[in-house]
């Protein structure tokens, strides 16, 4: 009951996303705001983790607005509207991050990598951490999966790639995932010895 | 229990894994990747640290503070972008480019290819380069791309058909820009990477003139 009621809502949503988008084709301005409402806290929140800027993720939600005001009129429905505005996302943050190798850098907190005297970081800190070193793809892959939690037709959908490279991208991210745990649980356990 | 997994099922479902933990599979495949992981230890672990991976990606940092939708600063940069884009932003970009794809393509098709290589934004920091600098940008079209695609594009930011293909879907030109910041440099990536049929655009060399 429930999970049918949740589809027949996110059917809805669909279909007034599709309106929107057959406007905005039409150069209705209108209509690029109203998306541009309804997506705004969603697209913020996903460029924000990975910029970890205000100013840079409000630029590239601007971006983004802008890419769906330009390519509208080329959507065929093959996808739902909301997975085709987090493709543009995607490629966008994609470039970002591609680009700006200096300044994927510097969002890390340098000062708070192991060093013998901090506290030892929580296992979720680890993770988080080894996230954030990934390469841009692989990184987005994981961010894709597990924080909008999209399947991997939808990644493949999002990420312009057939579902086996999507797959492969998760595999090596998963893969250097596990060794850098391993490394931060051998560094812990040395740190334990140290004291 | 089956600690050495062997089977090519195995080599099927470990990729499966990250949509199992995220709950996206169909019951087909969950219900096979459930069945694996009872008998195969390394997918269990391998499981259990995907558990802990999206725990931390969901449980991470705090969500930030989302800045009220901003519908004026939107419109203002359609207004100032319009379609296309480059006609209305870069008209001195597009000039130029015009007189340096002629200059530059001669040179690369009887002389030697300059190596590709990476963007050393980090050296152009002045606020104002040299004008006689050309600036060699790289762009890639989405897969599919029809070619007249391709030369629509060349045409609108004023490079003619004088892009140097790299192959099917890739091309450099060289721009000889007037005084840039580093920011403009970016600025103008941006706005071409923005373009429906780009995949990428990247300024991949900086190139000194010859004296």
């Amino acid at each position: 009951m429930g999970g049918s009621r949740k589809i027949s809502q996110l059917a809805g949503q669909d279909s007034e996303d599709l309106a929107l988008l057959e406007l905005i084709a039409a150069e209705d301005r209108d209509a690029l705001t109203e998306l541009y409402a309804r997506y705004h806290a969603r697209l913020f929140k996903f460029v924000f983790r990975l910029t970890r800027s205000h100013s840079v993720a409000e630029e590239l939600v601007n971006d983004i607005m802008l890419a769906v005001w330009r390519s509208a009129g080329r959507f065929r429905g093959a996808s739902k509207p909301s997975t085709w505005i987090f493709g543009i996302a995607y490629r966008q943050a994609l470039k970002r991050l591609s680009r700006k190798k200096l300044s994927i850098t510097s969002y890390l907190e340098v000062d708070a990598l192991p060093d013998k005297d901090a506290p030892s970081l929580e296992q979720e800190d680890w993770v988080r951490r080894g996230i954030e070193t990934l390469p841009p793809t692989q990184r987005l892959a994981v961010e894709l999966v597990f924080y909008l939690g999209l399947s991997y037709d939808e990644v493949a959908t999002v990420t312009d790639c057939p579902v086996n490279t999507v797959k492969t991208r998760m595999f090596h991210a998963r893969r250097k995932l596990r060794e850098q745990l391993q490394a931060s649980a051998s560094a812990a356990d040395s740190q334990g010895e140290d004291k | 229990m089956n600690q050495l997994p062997q089977t090519d099922d195995h080599e099927e479902l470990v990729r499966l894994l990250p949509w199992y933990v995220n709950g996206t599979l169909d019951e087909s495949e969950r219900s096979r990747v459930k069945q694996h992981i009872e008998e195969c230890a390394e997918c269990r672990s391998e499981a259990e640290m995907l558990t802990e991976v999206r725990r931390a990606v969901r449980n991470g940092s705090p969500a930030p503070l989302v800045p009220s939708p901003d519908k004026d600063r939107l419109l203002a940069t359609l207004d100032n972008t319009g379609r296309p884009a480059m006609r209305h932003t870069w008209p001195w970009i597009a000039a130029a480019a015009t007189i340096a794809a002629v200059t530059i393509t001669v040179a690369w098709q009887f002389g030697p290819r300059p190596a590709a290589q990476p963007v050393l934004f980090e050296t152009v920091t002045s606020p104002a380069v040299n004008q006689s600098i050309n600036y060699v940008l790289e762009v890639q079209f989405v897969p599919g791309a029809a070619t007249e695609t391709h030369g629509k594009f060349f045409e609108s930011i004023g490079a003619g058909e004088l892009a140097v293909p790299l192959n099917d879907r890739t091309y450099r030109i060289a721009l000889g820009l007037g005084p840039v910041t580093l920011a403009e440099l970016e600025q103008y990536a941006d706005r071409i990477e923005s373009r429906p049929e780009i995949a990428t655009a990247t300024f991949v060399a900086v190139q000194l003139p010859v004296e």
